[in-house]
């Protein structure tokens, strides 16, 4: 019998959480596609939520949710994480036992869907790390850039903070403050960025010596941070390592690079490449029925209007660009386009400073016409995500919207193929990190993507007058959706995973068919 | 007398050494056979599916298919090659220049140009980028040259540096027939039968040959390019060891070796445990949809917006 186990992080919104919800499915794929090869397989789950300020583990039931999957009940499975199902108090256990039962001989192979799993608590103690990643048998994904992480923190406590003046020198802001805009200029944190980075944050932790409560807490949680991460990347010098891109593969090398600078010698043994799995397209598969009656009735509500639609779907924030989105609608109307504003997001509400600008633009303008939905709202589509395919391919269908993601920070870009893959939607993003990966490798249209506010806003009006002349099309390559909704299928990246598990089973039996054989002929010599 | 004079007179002295140019020779083609000789040996290891598990897994997916669908793996496996040699080697003016203008656009690719066919563009590291740049100078050298040569023996009047000028589009047509040979042994199984699978699998097999092969010329060009680190001069080498029928003896060898596996239960030989069963891509079922199902949250109950208007 081959033993998995599996450890989903379920602490963060966002990427990191849609990942865990496609990990999942791609394990239930994994175990079918390994017991047709070597017989029954066992898995193990696990999971990291939090509560309050604490990490919180949960003990899962593999085999329940492996029945559902046979039975295509792809739904339930989805509830079990999104409704919190697994969250159970039988469920609950210790970190001890978590820690005692990862760190058993008798498993094969540790599947863990969140390098960050091991921040924020601690599971990244090197004595934990220690018992955990004890052998090479185990593969981890990362999601987020490190030193990027490091930089937003670090500018957030002393740049922003008013307060970081009494106990950080205005060099020091400054530095930060360039820092920070470089990267966001860039579109990713360069060689140069990673090491000052580093280079401020060693002397922030060890050369300041003022006496500052509020610094010493900030300090605390830098110094405690670094340290973990630090102890993590010396244990990825076995096992395998998952990027999504490339780019933040480089950036996460450009880390290390900095790091080794200050004596240390890390690096990542085998990094692996490949795309993140898409759950939605295992819904989308299995309820297209379901899916189809939300998409008729989409249409009622968008199909009769003059109106080009811009659809907006995440987090309300600076870094995702959500206010040059407000700039370029306020824009567009005060132009006199006719132009609508879709937006999708958990996280706005009728209190945020975002919905208030909203009313301000109504107030203010003839025309405007902004649609919200999100769990702020009672209208969320992202608890539901079978109405949010819906709505993607009632306005794919319609074809009058185009899909903006004007973030500055983009590791993967989850959402962004979710519009062009189920949607089939004319998307703009910004030419940064992730995106301009996907770009580069032809997933997303060449034509549209902008560095700056202004070609964002010329680029809209340039498609706005195409789509009005029906030329919607020219911007869709349907052979390349095609081919990106394979390649981020949950079933096809299980087959990426089983070949990282083959190759790993395969060559330790292989070694210890050499040590027998060594022995053997050991024995024979005696 | 100015001091580049000086090295110039001297220079031109040794060039008129036929003897200092034989040693010179020499000492270069022994350090070359040395350094290929150790890229082959690295080379043959790939091409051992007991080493390389991605080689393994498509060989064996081969044959599982071939074997299901009552038909020769071995006999289908030298039909495609037959395909393939004829349409890559058969040619004895295009086949080096086939070869030399898909190595110059995959060069290209790297440098971040888009693939003239697909239109798609890769991602290099910076090493890959570097490495790129020196094939590319190599490969592009070496094709003008051939081209302006077929065109000269065919009566057409046209200089390298013409060719030159317009090397990528003579490149991209070249490449593009060199990449329709793996459909070509696909459209060769769809001939022969109706099953996807098989079909998957074949032209996974002869894609793992042609990237195989092609990767091989690639290590080779690095592996000379690094110990004579003059483009001019490597092209001039591969151009005599593409005459010898070195590319040709290559992909012999390597076709030759995956063909020695085709048909054999790999599995048998290294002693597993567990006879495995082919991997089966079957998607999840489509099941049919359930309305009062509680992820939708009961009944018809469709989120509608929340709608900001102008007054």
């Amino acid at each position: 019998m081959t033993k998995l186990a599996l450890l989903l992080d379920r602490r963060w919104n966002g990427g990191v959480s849609t990942h865990s919800i496609g990990l999942l499915l791609s394990t239930l794929e994994l175990k079918k596609l390994i017991e047709e090869r070597y017989g029954k397989v066992d898995v193990e789950l696990y999971f990291i939520a939090q509560e309050g300020d604490f990490s919180k583990f949960y003990k899962g039931d593999f085999e329940q949710l492996y029945e559902k999957y046979l039975e295509g009940n792809i739904k339930e499975i989805i509830k079990y994480l999104t409704n919190n199902i697994y969250k159970k108090s039988s469920n609950k256990i210790s970190l001890d036992r978590l820690i005692d039962e990862l760190s058993r001989d008798d498993i094969d192979f540790k599947i863990f869907g969140n390098l960050g799993s091991f921040l924020f608590n601690t599971l990244g103690e090197k004595y934990n790390l220690d018992k955990i990643l004890n052998r090479d048998n185990f593969v981890i994904s990362a999601h987020s850039e490190f030193a990027g992480d490091l930089l937003t923190d670090m500018y957030a406590a002393i740049v922003i903070n008013p307060y970081a003046s009494k106990y950080v020198s205005i060099e020091t802001r400054k530095k930060i403050e360039d820092l920070f805009k470089r990267r966001l200029e860039k579109g990713y944190t360069d060689e140069y960025v990673a090491k000052e980075v580093i280079g401020i944050l060693n002397d922030l932790l060890h050369k300041n010596d003022i006496d500052s409560i509020i610094f010493n807490v900030e300090k605390g949680f830098l110094d405690d941070e670094f340290r973990k991460y630090i102890n993590l990347m010396s244990k990825l010098k076995e096992g395998y390592t998952i990027f999504p891109t490339y780019i933040l593969y480089e950036q996460t090398n450009n880390l290390l690079k900095s790091l080794n600078n200050l004596g240390l010698n890390l690096f990542i043994r085998n990094p692996i490449v490949m795309h993140e799995p898409m759950y939605m397209v295992t819904l989308e598969k299995a309820y297209s029925e379901e899916i189809n009656i939300y998409k008729e009735n989409y249409k009622e509500i968008y199909k009769d209007t003059d109106k080009v639609w811009l659809l907006y779907s995440g987090r309300i924030s600076i870094e995702r660009g959500s206010n040059e989105l407000l700039k370029l609608y306020e824009d567009l109307i005060k132009e006199g386009k006719k132009v609508g504003l879709i937006i999708i997001s958990d996280n706005i509400d009728e209190d945020s400073e975002f919905y208030k600008k909203i009313l301000e633009l109504a107030d203010k303008y003839k025309d405007v016409e902004v649609h919200l939905y999100g769990k702020g709202f009672g209208n969320s589509l992202h608890e539901d995500p079978l109405y949010y395919i819906g709505l993607l391919k009632s306005l794919g269908e319609l074809k009058n919207t185009i899909y903006v993601n004007p973030t500055y920070l983009e590791s993967y870009g989850l959402a962004t193929l979710e519009a062009l893959i189920l949607g089939n939607l004319i998307t703009i993003y910004r030419d940064t990190s992730g995106l301009r990966e996907l770009k580069e490798k032809g997933y997303l249209n060449y034509k549209l993507s902008f560095k700056d506010y202004q070609e964002l806003k010329n680029k809209i009006i340039e498609v706005i007058e195409d789509i009005k002349n029906g030329k919607y099309d020219s911007y869709i390559n349907k052979d390349v959706i095609e081919e990106l909704k394979k390649e981020v299928d949950p079933e096809k990246i299980a087959e990426k995973y089983a070949e990282i598990i083959y190759r790993y089973l395969e060559s330790k039996s292989t070694e210890e068919e050499i040590i027998e054989n060594k022995n053997e002929e050991a024995l024979a010599v005696t | 007398m100015a001091l580049d004079d000086v090295v110039k007179n001297v220079f031109a002295q040794l060039s008129n050494d036929t003897s200092l140019g034989q040693q010179v020779y020499n000492a270069i083609i022994s350090s070359l056979n040395d350094t290929l000789q150790a890229t082959a040996k690295q080379i043959e290891m790939q091409l051992d599916p007991k080493v390389n598990k991605a080689l393994k897994y498509t060989i064996e997916g081969f044959n599982i298919n071939s074997t299901k669908d009552n038909m020769n793996p071995s006999q289908l496996y030298s039909d495609m090659v037959n395909i393939y040699k004829q349409n890559i080697f058969g040619n004895n003016a295009f086949s080096n220049m086939y070869l030399l203008s898909t190595l110059y656009i995959r060069g290209l690719k790297k440098l971040g140009y888009p693939d003239p066919i697909t239109g798609r563009r890769e991602y290099a590291t910076r090493q890959e980028r570097e490495n790129a740049q020196n094939i590319t100078n190599i490969t592009g050298e070496l094709l003008a040259e051939s081209l302006s040569q077929y065109y000269n023996s065919i009566g057409k009047n046209v200089t390298k540096s013409d060719i030159m000028a317009n090397i990528d589009k003579f490149a991209s047509a070249l490449y593009g027939a060199y990449s329709g040979v793996i459909n070509l042994t696909g459209s060769y199984i769809i001939s022969k039968t109706p099953n996807i699978s098989l079909l998957e699998s074949s032209t996974r097999l002869m894609s793992t040959l042609n990237e195989t092969f092609l990767s091989t010329i690639e290590s080779s060009i690095y592996s000379m390019y690094s110990k004579v680190q003059i483009p001019e001069a490597v092209a001039l080498i591969l151009n005599k060891l593409g005459q010898v029928g070195l590319y040709n003896n290559i992909f012999d060898e390597m076709y030759k070796k995956i063909g020695s596996y085709i048909g054999q239960g790999l599995k048998q030989q290294q002693n597993q445990p567990v006879i495995p069963q082919p991997v089966q891509n079957q998607p999840t079922q489509p099941k049919r949809s359930n309305l009062s199902s509680p992820l939708q949250g009961g009944g018809l109950n469709i989120p509608q917006p929340k709608v900001i208007k102008s007054p």
